[in-house]
């Protein structure tokens, strides 16, 4: 139909792995970049704004927390109160760190 | 040995990594009851024992003793650099394994040696470790001309590392102080290439490894304060994308790739082997910023019958297995699109001229043909070689603006809505989250947008989901080796995810990891 010789199955196979691997790296590269570019942004526009933000985990007094806005996940330590996971919350930022991938986030 | 007989007696011992002359005031057990030459008495264990005076010295009072073994200490200190070990071991490695201190030191002076003479000669011997190891008290152990030859090989290299390591000392301060070019450029490019690799692969690499012992002594070894001197010093940018350096990703292309792409971007396209649809309305139907156009989309009624046509642009016609265009793409994988920049997979003059379905020009495409029935049951998939002119450059917003009006774009929605919701009601885990684009504008200002899935955004999606699907069934029924890209079941099922944003990211976390592979997988978009 498409008038053409496949590539045979045993070629595919053996370059597979390989692009596997290179694919994955290149995921890696594009969502490291991406996170990179977004942090900074977050500490040069938004340091003492208030940012919606989902709660996705509690652990003691840690938190997972999603930026509704900028799908990305920050931490927020030692908060008072309860908080729980689904909540709704306005957080902002106490700590963002694009090189160390750090974004520590305090209750607005 | 009697520990008894070594009372009163001066005697060297190691303590605190020296040799230093003692007075054995006393034994109490296995420890030797000693005065050392800061006048302090202390109980050590006799292993310490490096050699003791032929003759005990008698003697009561501690002042007196203090002041023998302080002037003894300083006596041997001064003596022991007047002593060729070298010379002595020539002679005695040929002869004997060990020897008694007092005979080595007589061999080499011709003469019966002093007590002060002997000590001096040990602890040159024990500081050095090339020539003579202590077998015991008193008594030398001969090392053998292998093990010398490999000791002061050893000994160079570590000469040459320590000589290395200051100058990497010097040149880490002076970078510090941005006052490097004083330093000869080699120097220069060994040190800044170590700390590169360090900052990107920590101690993996042995110029890495020779960074970090210098820069734990200067107390700055975390990569990150590595990072920053280099970026101070203007070696790396301030956004340095160092996850490309890491992995080696390939930034550009070789000189043969870009032969390559040159002969192929000449190419006429085959035409005789392809269908022409060029009468067709085809549109390509992106974002506002896309410059590359993989695909396009043409539809048409017919009495009985839709068709549907999603083109893809054909590169495979033109990329032969081997060529060094070939192993390029395979080695990128995909084209980056990152905030700052875009790494094509393929040169420019292919991605974004060549194979790039761009308004009113003639495209080599592979061309999918869905025949539906006026109740969108499809009645034939049909893949073929095609050459298409996309008659139009649409993106999301205009499409969405037509689909609020023309019954042409309607259609095509309702069509792909169609095939969505069956999907919807079988087994079907996708989660649509918004998108955020980030984008580093060309004056360095970084813009982040927020981008909903609007109708336009859910039928391109839809289209290519159907196509994909259509065409892994395609090629599966027909035996035809491919590579499959496919995501198990999710580990979880969260009832009721798309109520909210909190159930659709828990359901993202339990999602599979997406594989490739050459066999059939099932996937979990909902179509098989």
């Amino acid at each position: 139909m498409l008038k053409k010789s496949p590539l045979p199955e045993e070629v595919i196979i053996k370059l597979l792995p390989e692009l596997s691997e290179n694919l994955q790296r290149a995921i890696q590269i594009q969502s490291k970049r991406i996170k990179y570019f977004l942090l900074k942004y977050l500490k040069i526009y938004m340091q003492d704004k208030p940012l919606k933000g989902l709660v996705l985990e509690v652990q003691n007094k840690k938190a997972k927390v999603y930026l509704v806005d900028y799908n990305v996940i920050g931490e927020v330590m030692g908060f008072k109160g309860i908080l729980n996971p689904g909540d709704e919350i306005m957080v902002k930022i106490e700590k963002v760190n694009p090189h160390l991938e750090i974004l520590r986030l305090k209750i607005a | 040995m009697n520990l008894e007989s070594l009372k009163k007696r001066f005697a060297e011992i190691f303590y605190k990594e020296k040799i230093i002359t003692t007075y054995i005031k006393d034994i109490k057990e296995k420890r030797l009851h000693l005065v050392l030459p800061s006048g302090k008495e202390e109980l050590i264990n006799f292993s310490s024992l490096v050699c003791f005076e032929e003759k005990p010295t008698p003697l009561n009072d501690l002042n007196q003793i203090i002041a023998l073994v302080k002037e003894k200490n300083e006596r041997r200190e001064k003596i022991k650099d007047r002593f060729n070990l070298e010379e002595i071991w020539k002679i005695l490695v040929e002869e004997v394994e060990d020897i008694h201190v007092k005979d080595a030191v007589e061999l080499l002076l011709g003469r019966i040696p002093t007590e002060d003479e002997i000590a001096g000669f040990v602890r040159k011997a024990l500081e050095d470790r090339t020539y003579f190891r202590l077998k015991g008290p008193n008594l030398l152990q001969i090392i053998s001309k292998e093990e010398v030859e490999r000791l002061i090989l050893q000994r160079k290299k570590e000469l040459e590392k320590l000589k290395k390591l200051s100058e990497g000392e010097e040149f880490i301060k002076a970078l510090q102080l941005k006052n490097i070019e004083s330093f000869p450029q080699e120097i220069i490019d060994f040190w800044i290439s170590a700390l590169k690799e360090y900052v990107l692969w920590e101690t993996q690499t042995p110029s890495g490894r020779l960074a970090y012992e210098v820069l734990k002594r200067l107390n700055i070894a975390e990569p990150y304060k590595v990072f920053n001197l280099l970026v101070e010093a203007k070696i790396f940018n301030e956004d340095e994308n160092l996850e490309i350096l890491k992995t080696h990703y390939p930034t550009s292309f070789s000189e043969k790739e870009l032969k390559e792409a040159e002969l192929i971007a000449k190419m006429e396209i085959p035409k005789e082997e392809r269908e022409d649809l060029t009468h067709l309305y085809t549109v390509t139907v992106d974002a506002e910023e896309t410059q590359d156009f993989d695909d396009a989309l043409s539809f048409e009624e017919k009495e009985d019958k839709y068709i549907l046509y999603i083109h893809i642009a054909e590169v495979a016609d033109f990329l032969k297995p081997g060529s060094a265009l070939w192993e390029g793409a395979l080695e990128r994988a995909c084209t980056l699109y990152l905030p700052d920049g875009i790494y094509p997979m393929l040169p420019f003059s292919l991605s974004h001229e060549k194979f790039s379905l761009k308004k009113g020009e003639l495209k080599a495409s592979l061309t999918f043909k869905i025949s539906l029935d006026k109740s969108y049951n499809i009645l034939s998939f049909e893949p073929f070689l095609s050459l298409i002119e996309v008659k139009e450059r649409l993106t999301y917003e205009k499409v969405d603006e037509l689909l609020t009006k023309d019954p042409f774009w309607q259609k095509i929605y309702e069509i792909f809505m169609h095939f969505k919701k069956k999907r919807e009601e079988k087994e079907f885990y996708a989660v649509f989250l918004p998108e955020v684009q980030v984008r580093v504008r060309p004056d360095g200002k970084i813009v982040v947008k927020k981008v909903e899935m609007t109708p336009s955004r859910h039928l391109i999606a839809e289209a290519m989901i159907l196509v994909n699907t259509l065409a892994a069934e395609f090629l599966y029924q027909n035996q035809i080796p491919t590579i499959y890209r496919s995501q198990p079941k999710p580990l979880e099922i969260i009832e009721n995810r798309e109520e909210n944003l909190y159930s659709k990211l828990l359901q993202l976390k339990y999602l599979g990891k997406i594989r490739i592979t050459v066999s059939h997988q099932p996937i979990i978009l909902g179509l098989v």
